[in-house]
């Protein structure tokens, strides 16, 4: 039987080390300032984290491009010409286009290694819930599954993923273009916080808001609460844009004494989806019931 | 002078005198505030409340028990505020006391008076002494108490009492004596008498220009609706019915049986009763069916039908085009003034602002006016401040086309609160009530203003010309420098568990102080995210709100 290689990429914000635990790879974005391209690196350290969401806190306009073809074409071909299978777990093509682009050239790929299946996976899901099913296939692969399989399973859980954010404002993500906000996010609400999922389709919908930072973490540990299922053996996944010590630390506990699960994983959100989402995001991932939402429908 | 009977054109005049003199007197009524700033609002809402018994134009062979009660009704739809109410009421007493009569003497004035008193306590659920209510008790009784030849000699005693009780007010009121005050709604009361009573004695009967009753005074181009025009906008209906004892049992008669008429033949129904009368309003295309409908049940004193295409392009033309928007579900109405303040609560989905606040209250006409501007199906009201609450709720009672919920926000604050966790898209206006109330939770609201007034007052020694810091009606702060006002003003909140802080700063205030003041408390306040607004607000040059 053919290797099973699972690939994300800069959007599903997994760290070094849990690449390394699940054997993942990654195909890399850029980011863009002051016209100056930058591979969007998700094994970054504290400070360059912290130098990033400098940027944007003093005011600097950080964009993002997706995955270019030839660092697809570079991160596929290398695992093909190992002789494996591939399943590439992508950011929600709400957000991002590298999906099709991946699509397109695995076609491509497919014909020149006869025998090799290329499947491009729609996650619905960016940041760590684009990493947490990137996870989910690395398991079911190790578990026997073949990439017909895994990319089945992992298709039929992805709305299982459950995402709840929180951020200091919505202003970035509408800079961005990237989130569905209802009326009720209308004007600048000052010291208002958003309550951010993934819906149904994969878009990131801003469904509830929130008064002030202490009550937002609350609303998120809550809603995540009462979501999660199988507490007790799940790893519940932290991912902030570059918040100090102390508030993750106060996060962590709220969740450990809330929650009770397994453990909880913290990390960085990366470049890609901390130029959208802003600085002091925080966000949290496990699996959980299944996510039916819909921003259209009411 | 020869003793003079009072007739309704007599009445009238005297009624605008009183307010005439009132007018005149109105700032320093308003500065008799309990409070040491420029927010007082009693002349200003007693004014109002005059007037629209001032507007009156009395008929031919209309007895003064007639006129009088048109005065009172007129007065009651503009009273603001607590004092207007009440003088509304004396009056309304006043009209009861003459009811059925051609002309008036000193005797019946006095009854007239009398009742007038009577009325204006009843107002009142629990009456204090030492205001207004005991100003035209105390001076009423003297007067009636006393035989005179013609009124004009009974307002003269009726004046020399209510001096003598106004500036005893203090005595039974610690909070005037505290403030250093006389109590503002007698003084309001003093200067419309006083104002009649000079007009009836001649020392200065004003030639008063005509108050024209019917609104649209200024010419009507009837060239707007011609021959081959379209009747688009109806008719504005506007009828005062007199239920009869022929057609109906008064007692019983229920008027939202012609409210639901109304609407099945138009909107913008208001109708309410007062007694026999019943007063409606409706814009329809079809004026016959209201007036053959209602008169089952009374005959018409008087009917007012305007096209209103004619009405409609007299209005300037952005009120013209801010007419009446498509219906839509929910609308929000709050009231504000300050440039910036009204702005920042538009931005922030306010869909109509009624001007007013603590110095000048808008009456339940006012806010009629909003609900038919909106057309809304559910409209939430925000009156922001502890007086308008009132007028706001009857304004919901008279409206039958929109489902009004006040909500009872007293301040800016409140209104900021509810506005910033404003959210209709659950469709159900139970909840979105409930949500708007729940905002309004742990708000404070503080403020920084101008005194004007040397007194003392909670422990402070206040002079003229210092700022203060104060939270509801408690200073907790003052000093010379409006800067370190504000500074120890937030040093005085409690700030456990806030995260917020918006400085709103008003139009005495500068940019950079306000940035100041802001830094200063997030140094003191780590946790709690500061912002500022320029707010353009009169009277305070800071309002904080603290969630």
């Amino acid at each position: 039987m053919r290797k099973v290689q699972i690939i994300t990429d800069s959007c599903s914000d997994l760290t070094p080390e849990l690449m390394k635990k699940y054997g993942i790879d990654y195909a890399q974005m850029n980011t863009v300032y002051e016209g100056k391209n930058s591979p969007a690196d998700l094994a970054w350290t504290a400070e360059d984290v912290h130098k990033f969401y400098d940027i944007m806190r003093g005011g600097g306009r950080i964009t993002t491009t997706q995955v270019p073809v030839e660092e697809f074409n570079r991160v596929f071909r290398k695992y093909l010409d190992e002789g494996c299978d591939i399943v590439y777990v992508g950011c929600s093509v709400k957000q991002s286009g590298s999906v099709n682009t991946a699509t397109v050239l695995a076609k491509k790929l497919a014909e020149e290694y006869p025998g090799s299946t290329i499947r491009c996976i729609n996650s619905l899901r960016a940041s760590m819930g684009e990493g947490v099913l990137a996870i989910e296939a690395a398991k079911y692969a190790q578990g026997g599954g073949t990439a017909d399989e895994v990319a089945d399973h992992i298709t039929g859980i992805r709305n299982n993923v459950r995402q709840f954010v929180t951020a200091h404002t919505l202003d970035y993500l509408k800079r961005a273009g990237r989130v569905k906000a209802s009326a009720a996010f209308f004007g600048n609400l000052l010291g208002v916080k958003p309550i951010i999922v993934a819906d149904a389709d994969g878009e990131q919908t801003a469904f509830k808001k929130v008064k002030g930072r202490s009550a937002s973490f609350a609303e998120v540990v809550s809603l995540l609460k009462q979501h999660i299922t199988d507490a007790g053996e799940q790893t519940v996944y932290l991912a902030h844009a570059d918040c100090s010590d102390e508030e993750i630390e106060a996060l962590k506990e709220l969740i450990k004494n809330e929650i009770r699960c397994r453990e909880v994983y913290v990390g960085y959100i990366g470049p890609i989806i901390g130029a959208s989402i802003g600085p002091d995001a925080v966000a949290l991932f496990a699996l959980g019931d299944e996510q039916t939402f819909r921003i259209g429908d009411k | 002078m020869e003793s003079r009977r009072i007739d309704s054109p007599l009445f009238i005049k005297l009624i605008c005198a009183g307010t005439d003199n009132l007018r005149s007197h109105a700032g320093e009524v308003n500065d008799l505030n309990v409070f040491p700033i420029p927010d007082g609002d009693t002349g200003s809402n007693m004014l109002l409340t005059v007037q629209g018994g001032a507007g009156i134009t009395p008929r031919e062979n209309e007895g003064i028990g007639s006129v009088s009660r048109r005065a009172a009704d007129g007065m009651l739809l503009s009273a603001r505020g607590n004092s207007g109410v009440i003088l509304s009421q004396f009056f309304d007493g006043i009209a009861a006391g003459l009811e059925g009569m051609e002309t008036a003497d000193a005797r019946d004035a006095a009854n007239a008076f009398l009742t007038g008193v009577e009325h204006a306590y009843a107002a009142v659920m629990e009456p204090v002494e030492g205001t207004v209510l005991t100003v035209m008790r105390e001076a009423s009784e003297y007067a009636a108490g006393v035989p005179h030849d013609d009124v004009s000699a009974f307002l003269a005693d009726f004046l020399t009492q209510a001096r003598k009780t106004l500036s005893a007010t203090p005595d039974m009121l610690p909070v005037l004596k505290k403030a250093g005050v006389v109590d503002s709604g007698g003084a309001g009361l003093i200067y419309i008498i006083e104002g009649a009573a000079s007009a009836l004695s001649g020392e200065k009967l004003p030639e008063h220009e005509t108050h024209i009753s019917s609104e649209p005074g200024a010419a009507l181009d009837l060239g707007l609706f011609d021959e081959n025009s379209e009747l688009t906008f109806g008719y504005c209906t506007e009828l005062l019915l007199r239920l009869q004892n022929a057609k109906t049992d008064i007692e019983t008669f229920d008027v939202g049986v012609i409210k639901d008429f109304l609407q099945s033949v138009g909107d913008s129904v208001v109708c309410f009763r007062t007694g026999s009368i019943v007063k409606l309003h409706v814009h329809t295309k079809t004026p016959y069916k209201v007036l053959e409908f209602c008169q089952r049940f009374g005959e018409y004193l008087t009917v007012k039908i305007e096209n209103m295409s004619l009405q409609h392009n007299n209005l300037p033309p952005e009120s013209r085009l801010s007419e009446k928007p498509e219906r839509r579900e929910y609308a929000v109405i709050a009231v504000a003034s300050g440039e910036g303040i009204k702005q920042t609560f538009r931005d922030m989905g306010a869909d109509f602002i009624v001007e007013g606040g603590q110095s000048m209250n808008p009456s339940a006409d006012d806010f009629i006016e909003a609900f038919r501007r909106v057309n809304a199906d559910a409209v939430f009201v925000l009156p922001n401040n502890g007086n308008v609450i009132l007028a706001a709720r009857q304004a919901a009672k008279m409206y039958a086309d929109s489902d009004v919920r006040v909500i009872e926000s007293r301040s800016i604050g409140d209104c900021y609160a509810v506005l910033t966790m404003l959210d209709t898209s659950s469709g159900n206006t139970d909840e979105i009530e409930n949500s708007m109330k729940e905002a309004m939770n742990g708000v404070v609201t503080a403020c920084v203003s101008k005194c004007v007034r040397s007194t003392e007052m909670d422990g402070f020694m206040l002079h003229d010309g210092q700022y203060i810091g104060f939270v509801g009606k408690e200073i907790v702060s003052a000093d010379n420098d409006r800067r370190d006002t504000a500074c120890m003003l937030a040093d005085r909140l409690d700030f456990t568990d806030r995260e917020i802080c918006i400085v709103v700063r008003g139009t005495d205030s500068d940019e950079a102080e306000a940035e100041d003041i802001a830094s200063y408390v997030r140094k003191s306040h780590p946790g709690c995210e500061v912002f500022v607004i320029d707010g353009g607000q009169d009277i305070y040059s800071y309002i904080m709100i603290i969630e």
